[in-house]
């Protein structure tokens, strides 16, 4: 049984002469209780993604065609008032740069108390400040009882991301919990305790997250299942230990292929790279969204039809119509990313 | 005889920023923000130095001193061994930036075309009847074709103007780039392009980098030397080879080993660090990195570690590594 099941989905922007569409033909499930990594560039949709899970595509955005199940619900068919009470309640979303989800005006007490009133009217003042410190202990922010009385402006970037996780937590009845970029904005020493935090809670309140990020180490380091975006479109989709060992993909290998690697190719020599940039939403061509950028293309198949994303072994989904013929990955050969 | 060594592009010496901090309207409070504590570091010509470190350690607040951007308390920067006192033309001219951001650092209201004539005009490079032949072997030098030269930056994707930036760096033909986290804006399929064409106009033209980055992987690919910066000092200073081979400082060690290795077989558990870089304003005595050191003793409370050898051209500042 999934939590999500995403069939088909379909986003579209108003352009100059015809709908430009951003996430197109997307199908994706999400497993209670996992951590499911989605990868991509800027602008290739991952964060419409989210956004449309949560009903919040930016208008003039749209979904156009598809369904989004939570659980039995038909999400995209829900009236405002219940997709409210779903959102922070059962579906939370944590955004990349803390200091703007945070208003600055109110002490990150106030802000805490304010989601919590909103999901729990019934409760007393003083259980409400105790919920409060409470919250603020489990996401590891030292000295809860002073901290409430802070604005956002007098903390760090990582004690601001927990406030933020504290929040989305309130409701205490998430299901899954969505974070865009979490840690882009934070140090490193700071973006793995944060990542560690998220692995904690994950497993103490048994809920799926979707851990959407361009940073490969995170996803490595912390996620289940593991699903790649390019231009709207899903291209795979793996188990992480599978998807590293062996991608099938031509974009997650030269994703693969260009991340520095000490010892993997020497100092100072150049690195394999995937030539040419990513499409933009109006200029994707007919057939396969990467094949700009492809080694391994064909020019009839790949330029005119667009490839399905079909199941391999070991669960492995690929969308590419040279997945079965392209030769095993190898961490060091860069000869296939550079055409 | 002992062989002279080369006189280094870039030399600074105990170089020292503070800054006052503001507590209300009325009062002006005497607490400082020590930016830049005491640095000292070396650039030789056509090498590359590496500066890490997390934000706020005073990395960016080096770079605009070097540029004479800011004015330093004390210590002295030189370049080709001439002390510098103020922004020269000719200075200016020797040392260019590259910025994090291609999205902010193109003027959007002119095209590439004015944007990489402006330097050419200002410093006089070139007689004005050569200024459009030079500026196409600039676009073709970063490997972009001349057809982007009557577009303007926001027709560009953040690569290709990264490039533009890059073109615009080496138009004056500088002597030293500094490189202020110049792919972490950029995404991950175009970075390893942006570093390819760096460390190829090094080679080509002889120019040495002051890389600032907190991307460990990428320091370890393009430097030749690693200096790590902590509250505004430099904790430990090595070649990049011996650095990464075996880091001293504790702060180091923890760097490397926060660091997300994508390798999903590789998972560690205890990686992180606990707690947060203090924020510079209140140093008592002692080593600024104690609150956070799983090594840190009594001595490191009371005396600060001076920056000495620890080993053969590794500099370290840490009470608990033996110095030669």
């Amino acid at each position: 049984m999934n939590l999500v099941d995403i069939r088909n989905l379909e986003v579209q922007f108003p352009g100059a002469t015809e709908p430009l569409t951003v996430i197109d033909d997307l199908s994706l499930n999400i497993l209670p209780g996992e951590i499911l990594g989605l990868v991509g560039e800027s602008g290739c949709g991952k964060s419409m993604l989210a956004r449309s899970i949560m009903g919040l595509v930016p208008s003039p955005g749209n979904v156009s065609k598809g369904q989004i199940f939570f659980g039995d619900l038909d999400l995209l068919t829900l009236d405002e008032p219940s997709r409210r009470s779903l959102r922070g309640n059962q579906i939370s979303i944590i955004l990349q740069e803390p200091m703007t989800t945070l208003n600055p005006v109110y002490t990150i007490g106030n802000q805490i108390e304010e989601v919590l009133k909103e999901h729990r009217p019934d409760m007393k003042r003083s259980e409400r400040r105790q919920l409060v410190i409470q919250l603020m202990k489990q996401t590891g922010i030292p000295s809860p009882e002073a901290r409430i009385h802070q604005y956002p402006h007098e903390l760090s970037g990582g004690i601001r991301q927990r406030v933020a996780i504290a929040m989305a937590l309130v409701g205490g009845k998430v299901q899954l919990l969505i974070a865009d970029e979490p840690t882009t904005a934070l140090d490193v020493t700071i973006q793995a305790q944060i990542l560690k935090l998220f692995v904690e809670l994950q497993k103490e309140h048994q809920m799926s997250l979707l851990l959407i990020t361009h940073d490969l180490g995170v996803i490595a380091q912390t996620a289940h299942r593991v699903a790649v975006m390019y231009a709207g479109r899903l291209v795979e989709i793996a188990h992480v230990e599978e998807l590293f060992d062996n991608p099938r993909h031509p974009y997650t290998r030269g994703l693969l292929h260009s991340l520095p690697r000490p010892g993997s190719h020497s100092r100072k020599q150049p690195m394999p790279s995937i030539p040419g940039t990513v499409p933009s939403p109006g200029a994707i061509p007919q057939g396969c969204a990467f094949y700009d950028r492809c080694g391994f293309r064909d020019d009839n198949q790949c330029l005119n039809e667009r490839p399905n994303l079909e199941e391999g072994a070991m669960e492995h989904w690929v969308s590419c119509h040279f997945a079965a013929e392209i030769p095993p990955f190898k961490m060091i050969s860069s000869d296939e990313v550079t055409p | 005889m002992t062989q002279v060594r080369e006189s280094p592009i870039l030399e600074i010496r105990d170089l020292v920023k503070h800054f006052a901090m503001r507590r209300s309207l009325l009062r002006r409070s005497r607490d400082k923000v020590r930016a830049v504590d005491g640095v000292s570091l070396q650039i030789q010509s056509g090498m590359t130095t590496a500066l890490v470190g997390e934000s706020g350690c005073g990395k960016s607040t080096i770079a605009r001193l070097i540029l004479q951007l800011l004015q330093p308390d004390s210590g002295e920067i030189r370049m080709s061994g001439e002390v510098v006192v103020d922004a020269s033309k000719g200075f200016r001219r020797s040392v260019q930036m590259v910025f994090q951001d291609p999205f902010s650092s193109l003027t959007p209201h002119l095209t590439i075309r004015s944007i990489l004539k402006e330097p050419l005009t200002v410093h006089k490079v070139c007689p004005a009847e050569e200024i459009q032949d030079h500026i196409l072997d600039l676009v073709s030098a970063v490997g972009l074709s001349a057809d982007m030269l009557n577009r303007y930056p926001h027709q560009l994707s953040g690569g290709q103007r990264q490039r533009i930036g890059i073109a615009r760096a080496i138009a004056v033909n500088p002597k030293l780039i500094i490189c202020d986290e110049p792919v972490s804006a950029l995404d991950v399929s175009i970075r390893s392009q942006i570093i390819n064409l760096l460390l190829d106009i090094q080679k080509s033209r002889n120019l040495a980098y002051l890389f600032i980055s907190h991307d460990l992987d990428m320091v370890a690919h393009v430097s030749d030397t690693v200096a790590v910066m902590y509250l505004g000092k430099i904790v430990e200073q090595a070649p990049t080879e011996t650095f990464f081979a075996g880091p001293r400082h504790p702060y180091s060690k923890a760097l490397l080993a926060s660091a997300l290795i994508p390798d999903p077989k590789r998972r560690s558990e205890n990686r992180e660090l606990v707690g947060e870089m203090d924020s510079g304003v209140e140093r008592e005595t002692g080593c600024s990195f104690r609150t956070r050191c799983p090594l840190a003793i009594d001595l490191c409370a009371t005396r600060e570690p001076a920056l000495q050898y620890s080993a053969d051209e590794h500099l370290t500042a840490c009470h608990r590594i033996e110095p030669v």
